[in-house]
C-alpha cells in the first residue's frame, strides 16, 4: 500500500516523507513563509487477519482490528506466504461445514474465529513449505461495480479516504497554497490509531482533518444513524471535533454546491481524530467521512460520487485556508 | 440426433467443469447448465429429449438385443437464493433455495438473475450490534441483498420477485485442487457428460441430468419412472469434513469422506439403504483395476437415489460421489485425481455390470 | 406356534440386510406349496389364487421382514464402533443393549459420560466389541447389527425383540396355512425397509397393483403406568386400525374387517394411534389408489429389545384373516 502510494503521489507534491511507524506522508508547501500547517490524515491499514498456527495443512488465525467473525464462513481470501522468501499470495477459503453435516446446536451458533480455519486446497507439506505463522491474509473478493454509481470491494475503509486524499492533491496541483499542507496516509487505525499519534506529534500542525468512513444506510442499522449513499461526505460534529472546523468545512461545503449531511457524535469519533485531538498540547481537528455500507466486511459499499466530492471539499477548504483562520480557532462557540 | 461426423474434440475435463461451475442455474431455472448438457451431448445421443420439468435424457442404444435399460443421473441444480420483493429503498428481500446456510451468506457477492448482475448480502457493521448480537447468527428475513439501486423503481427494472441468485465464485484450478461454486453437482454432470460420450455398453444407457435435487430429489423421480431401468447409478460430489479435530477430541470421527482418497461408494445415507451387492461390483471392479476408492461413511445427507430407489417395483441404485469439502457454500474445494477415479471406476463398473444387478 | 415365532424373531433382519428372514420365509413357504418372487427391492411374495378365475379381486398383505437396528459409520483406533441408527431406535434405550452382526459378532453399547440420560445423543454412544484395537475388530463401516435378546414365554405373553414386525410375518404365514378357500388372488408380500420409512412397500405394491391391501403390524397399547392414553391393551384381542398419524384406514375394509371378526367370533378392539404408522400408507398411495387398511397386533415396549405381545391376540388375528378372505370382500 505504502510503496503504491508514493509512486501515486510523488508527481503531486513537494516532497515524501513520514513518522516513525510507517505513516506516508505528502508534503505541499506553502508559498509564503510563515505559514500555517494542516494536517490531513487517512488510515491505510485495514482489518484483516494473521496466520497464529498450522495444522495438517489447514491455517488457524486472528484477526487484526473488529473482524466480523459472521462474514466468515465461505469467504475468499489469499495468503500472503513468506517462509519461501519474498511474498506470494496463495488462494484460500475460510472452513464451512455444510448443512447436513451439522447438528441442530451447532448451526445456531456463529463459528468463533479461532474456531476457523484457511484452507488452500495444497498437501500438508506443500502449505508447511511456504507459509509460516505471521502472514498476512486479506479477504480475495475484486471489486465491483453495482448499479452505476456504487463500487463494492474489501477495505473500502479506508482506502475510499485515501483516494478522497489523493483526490484532493491531485486538485490541488498546480495551485499556490497559503498554508503548508501535509497528507498522511496513517498506519494502525483499527488497532490504535498509532499512526495518527505520531504524525499529529510528528508533524505538529494547527489544524487536522480526519478523513474516515461512517455508517451508510443499510438494512440493520436503525435509519437515524446512517446516511444514504451517494448524498456527499459527512461532516462531524462533538466534543471530539473543534466547532470552529466544522463550520468552516460547511461554509466551504455550500459555497462549492457540495452537499454535506451534518453527522452528531456525542462522544468519540473511532478515527484517527481522537488521538489527534489530545496530541502535544491539542489540535484542533474536523472530521470528514465517506458513508459505507457492510463495514468491516468483504463487501463493502460507497457511492464514487461521496468519494470525489469528500476529495473536492478537502481541496476547496485547504485552498481557502489564509492567516485569519488561525484566529478563527481560537474562537470556541 | 447423432451426426455421422466424428465429433469435435471434447473439451478437458477441468475446462468443462469450469464452464459448468461458472454457470448460474438455482433449482427451478436450470436454463444455463441444460444448455450447456445439450450441447455437449447431442452428437452422441441416439435419442435425446427434455422433460416435463426440464431434465434432459440422452440415450445411447445398446449394442445387445436385450433391451434393457440402466440409467445414470447427475443434477444440473445448486442451492442458491431467489428474491422474494422488492423493497421501497431497493434492497431485495430473499430466501433460500436448497439447504444453505445462513451463516455463509452474510457478507458475500453474488450473481443475480440470468443476466449475472453483481449484488451484496450486506452485513450490520459490527461497532452498531448490541450486545451477543454478533454471536448469533443473522437469519435469511433479515439479510437484504444489494445491487446498488437507490430505490424500489430503479431497482424494478433490473430484477424481479422470482429472479434466483448465487454465490459469484470464479472457477480456479489450484494445481489439481479444484475451487468453485457449485461443484456439488456440476463435477457430477461434467462426469456424466464425459461418461456418455465415451462409452457404449450392452445395454440402452440414458444420462439423465437432472433438475431440482437440492428441493427435493424432484427430477429424478420422474426420469426414473418414464425410463424404469433395471439399475441405476447416481453420480454425485458428497462432503468431505476431514479437518484437523476439534479441539478435545483425539480423532475426527465423521469425516464422513476424505479429499485425494479417490472415488467415494456409499453404503447408507438419509434416504437410501444401497443394495450390497451392487456396491461390492463396484469396490471390486476398483481393486481389480487399482482404482482408488473410499467408503463415503454412513448417515447424513441424501441424494437423487432417494428419488430412483422407489419408484415403480423399485430400482437397485448405487451412488458413486466426488468428495468435496465446503460444498453449499460459495467455494467447494474437489481434487482432480478424485474426479478422474469415479469416471474410470463407473466407465469400469458398468461395462461389466451383472446381469441381475439387484440381487444379493 | 411359539417355535415358529422363536426362529423368526431370533433372525438376523435389520433394515437393508433381510436376506436371512427372506430365506426363512422362503423354505417355509416351500413346504406350503407356494411359489416366490422377489422384486428388484427385495420383497418377497407368494401369490395365492387357487381355481382358475382369471377375474379376481386382488388383496395384498403385507407384514415387513426388517426391524430396527444399528449401522457402524466409524471404528476409531481403539477399536470402538460409532453407529447411527437404522430405523426408530431411541438413545437412552441403547445404554447397555446387546448388538449382534450378521456374522455373529456381539457387542454392548455404551455411552460416553453424560448429566442428563434423556439428553444422550448417537454421538455420546459406541459399540464395545471387546477387541484391542481397530486391527482386532471383524466388523467394518457399514455393517449393520440388531438387538440381541432370546425369547421368553410368560403365560399367554411372549417378550422378545423384533415381534415388530416377525409376528406380522408368523400370522401371514399361519393363514395362508390355514386357508382352505378365497375367491381372491391373494398376494401374501413380505416387505423391506418399513423401518426406515416405507421404502419397500410402495415398490410392491406397485408392482401387484392390488384392489385391496391390508398391512399387520405391532401397535402400541395403553395399558402400562402412566401410558399416554390409549384404547388398545395386551389380551384384548388383534386391533383393527381406524387411523394412525400417517393414513385413515378406508371404512368399508374396516366394516368387512370387523364383520370377518363378529363372523368368526373373535374379540377385536378398535385403534388410533396417535404417533406412528405402517406400511398400510404406502400401500394406499399406489399408483390411483388402494383402498387400505390394517390389524395391529398390541404390543408392549415397541422398539426396545424385550417387546411383548398376546398370543390370544395373534391367534385372533389370524382367525380374524382366515375368515376374512374366505368370502368376497
Amino acid at each position: 500500500m505504502r510503496s503504491l502510494l508514493r509512486k501515486v503521489w510523488r508527481p503531486l507534491v513537494d516532497e515524501l516523507s513520514g513518522d516513525r511507524i510507517g505513516s506516508l506522508w505528502g508534503i505541499r508547501r506553502a508559498a509564503r513563509r510563515p505559514a500555517g500547517r494542516i494536517l490531513l490524515a487517512a488510515h491505510m491499514d485495514s482489518i484483516g487477519m494473521l496466520v497464529t498456527r498450522i495444522q495438517d495443512g489447514f491455517l488457524f488465525f486472528a484477526e487484526i482490528g473488529g473482524i466480523d467473525a459472521r462474514v466468515l464462513p465461505g469467504a475468499l481470501v489469499q495468503v500472503h506466504a513468506t517462509r519461501a522468501g519474498g511474498s506470494t499470495p496463495l488462494a484460500g477459503v475460510i472452513t464451512s461445514r455444510p448443512p447436513h453435516v451439522q447438528t441442530a446446536d451447532e448451526k445456531r451458533k456463529v463459528t468463533p474465529v479461532h474456531e476457523l480455519m484457511v484452507d488452500l486446497g495444497l498437501s500438508a507439506a506443500q502449505t508447511a513449505s511456504r507459509v509460516q505463522i505471521g502472514d498476512l491474509i486479506v479477504f480475495a473478493q475484486p471489486p465491483v461495480r453495482l448499479g452505476s454509481d456504487l463500487l463494492m470491494a474489501p477495505a473500502l475503509d479506508n482506502r475510499a479516504s485515501i483516494a478522497a486524499l489523493t483526490g484532493c492533491l491531485a486538485q490541488l496541483r498546480g495551485h499556490a497554497l497559503q498554508w503548508d499542507v501535509i497528507a498522511a496516509a496513517t498506519v494502525q487505525e483499527e488497532e490504535g490509531f498509532a499512526g495518527a499519534y505520531s504524525s499529529a506529534f510528528a508533524a505538529h500542525p494547527d489544524a487536522a482533518i480526519a478523513i474516515d468512513v461512517t455508517f451508510g444506510r443499510q438494512a440493520g442499522p436503525p435509519e437515524w444513524k446512517t446516511f444514504k449513499l451517494g448524498e456527499g461526505p459527512t461532516v462531524s460534529f462533538g466534543p471530539n471535533l473543534h466547532p470552529q472546523m466544522g463550520a468552516a468545512l460547511m461554509e466551504v461545503a455550500a459555497s462549492n454546491a457540495i452537499s454535506c449531511p451534518r453527522d452528531v457524535m456525542p462522544l468519540h469519533s473511532g478515527t484517527d481524530a481522537y488521538a489527534m485531538q489530545v496530541s502535544r498540547a491539542g489540535i484542533p481537528c474536523g472530521l470528514v467521512s465517506i458513508p459505507l455500507r457492510n463495514m468491516h466486511t468483504p463487501v463493502e459499499v460507497v457511492a464514487l460520487a461521496d468519494v470525489e466530492q469528500a476529495a473536492q471539499l478537502l481541496a476547496k477548504f485547504v485552498l481557502a485556508l489564509d492567516r485569519k483562520f488561525r484566529a478563527r480557532l481560537k474562537v470556541h462557540a | 440426433m447423432k451426426r455421422a461426423s466424428a465429433t469435435k474434440p471434447a473439451m478437458a475435463l477441468p475446462a468443462l467443469i469450469r464452464q459448468l461451475s461458472e454457470a448460474v442455474a438455482v433449482s427451478g431455472d436450470e436454463h444455463a447448465v441444460r444448455s450447456l448438457v445439450l450441447q455437449a451431448v447431442q452428437d452422441s445421443a441416439d435419442k435425446l429429449e427434455v422433460d416435463a420439468l426440464g431434465t434432459v435424457l440422452a440415450t445411447r442404444t445398446g449394442t445387445s438385443r436385450r433391451r434393457e435399460r440402466v440409467l445414470a443421473a447427475a443434477h444440473m441444480d445448486e442451492v442458491g437464493v431467489m428474491i422474494m420483493s422488492i423493497e421501497s429503498d431497493g434492497l431485495l428481500a430473499i430466501e433460500a433455495v436448497g439447504g444453505l446456510d445462513p451463516r455463509v451468506l452474510l457478507g458475500k457477492q453474488l450473481w443475480v438473475g440470468r443476466q449475472r448482475l453483481p449484488g451484496v448480502v450486506g452485513a450490520t457493521p459490527v461497532h452498531l450490534l448490541k450486545d451477543d448480537e454478533e454471536k448469533r447468527p443473522v437469519a435469511f428475513d433479515a439479510m437484504r441483498l444489494d445491487i446498488g439501486a437507490g430505490s424500489r423503481e430503479a431497482a424494478a427494472k433490473l430484477v424481479q420477485p422470482g429472479d434466483r441468485a448465487t454465490f459469484a465464485t470464479s472457477f480456479r484450478n489450484l494445481g489439481g485442487t479444484l475451487r468453485g461454486k457449485a461443484l456439488d453437482d456440476r463435477v457430477g454432470v461434467a462426469l456424466l457428460i464425459e461418461l456418455f460420450r465415451s462409452s457404449r455398453f450392452e445395454f440402452d444407457f440414458t444420462a439423465a441430468f437432472t433438475v431440482q435435487e437440492e428441493v427435493g430429489l424432484r427430477g429424478a423421480q420422474a426420469a426414473a419412472f418414464a425410463i424404469d431401468p433395471v439399475a441405476a447409478l447416481v453420480l454425485e460430489v458428497t462432503p468431505a469434513n476431514d479437518l484437523p479435530p476439534q479441539p478435545g477430541e483425539t480423532e475426527n470421527v465423521r469425516y464422513n469422506t476424505r479429499l485425494g482418497h479417490g472415488a467415494a461408494l456409499s453404503l447408507a445415507d438419509s434416504s437410501t439403504l444401497y443394495p450390497r451387492a451392487l456396491v461390492q461390483h463396484f469396490a471390486a471392479i476398483a481393486v481389480r483395476d487399482q482404482i482408488p476408492f473410499q467408503y463415503r461413511q454412513p448417515g447424513g445427507g441424501g441424494n437423487d437415489s432417494g428419488g430412483i430407489q422407489r419408484r415403480r417395483s423399485g430400482i437397485p441404485v448405487v451412488a458413486l460421489s466426488v468428495p468435496g469439502r465446503y460444498i453449499h457454500s460459495p467455494a467447494a474445494l474437489v481434487r482432480l485425481s478424485d474426479v478422474r477415479a469415479a469416471l474410470q471406476l463407473a466407465r469400469a463398473a458398468l461395462s461389466e455390470l451383472p446381469r441381475r444387478p439387484a440381487r444379493a | 406356534m411359539i417355535a415358529l415365532i422363536n426362529r423368526y424373531v431370533t433372525a438376523f433382519g435389520p433394515s437393508g440386510n433381510e436376506d436371512a428372514v427372506r430365506s426363512l420365509l422362503q423354505a417355509d413357504l416351500k413346504q406350503l406349496g407356494a411359489d416366490t418372487q422377489i422384486d428388484p427391492l427385495g420383497n418377497l411374495s407368494c401369490v395365492h389364487a387357487p381355481g382358475k378365475d382369471k377375474n379376481r379381486t386382488r388383496v395384498l398383505l403385507m407384514a415387513h421382514m426388517d426391524e430396527i437396528g444399528v449401522m457402524v459409520s466409524h471404528i476409531d483406533e481403539r477399536g470402538f464402533c460409532r453407529f447411527l441408527p437404522l430405523g426408530g431406535v431411541r438413545a437412552p434405550w441403547c445404554v447397555g443393549a446387546r448388538v449382534r452382526f450378521g456374522n455373529g459378532t456381539i457387542g454392548t453399547i455404551g455411552a460416553e459420560p453424560h448429566e442428563a440420560s434423556t439428553a444422550l445423543k448417537f454421538d455420546d454412544l459406541y459399540i464395545d466389541l471387546g477387541a484391542d484395537d481397530r486391527s482386532a475388530v471383524n466388523v467394518a463401516v457399514g455393517d449393520s447389527a440388531c438387538f440381541d435378546r432370546p425369547l421368553e414365554a410368560s403365560g399367554q405373553r411372549l417378550i422378545a425383540k423384533s415381534l415388530d414386525d416377525r409376528i406380522g410375518c408368523v400370522v401371514l404365514l399361519e393363514t395362508l396355512r390355514r386357508l382352505r378357500s378365497t375367491p381372491h388372488s391373494v398376494a401374501f408380500v413380505f416387505s423391506v425397509q418399513e423401518e426406515m420409512g416405507l421404502r419397500g412397500a410402495g415398490a410392491a405394491a406397485f408392482g401387484f397393483d392390488p384392489h385391496f391391501g391390508i398391512a399387520v403390524d405391532v401397535t402400541r397399547t395403553g395399558d402400562t403406568p402412566k401410558a399416554r392414553p390409549m384404547e388398545v391393551a395386551l389380551g384384548k384381542g388383534p386391533a383393527i386400525k381406524l387411523r394412525d398419524s400417517g393414513m385413515i384406514a378406508d371404512p368399508a375394509l374396516v366394516r368387512r374387517l370387523r364383520a370377518a371378526a363378529d363372523h368368526a367370533k373373535v374379540a377385536y378392539q378398535l385403534e388410533v394411534l396417535e404417533h406412528g404408522t405402517t406400511d398400510a400408507r404406502a400401500i394406499q398411495s399406489a399408483r390411483s389408489g388402494v383402498p387400505a387398511g390394517c390389524i395391529s397386533i398390541p404390543c408392549r415396549y415397541v422398539h426396545t429389545p424385550s417387546e411383548m405381545v398376546d398370543m390370544r391376540d395373534v391367534e385372533g388375528a389370524i382367525r380374524l384373516l382366515v375368515d376374512l378372505l374366505g368370502r368376497k370382500l
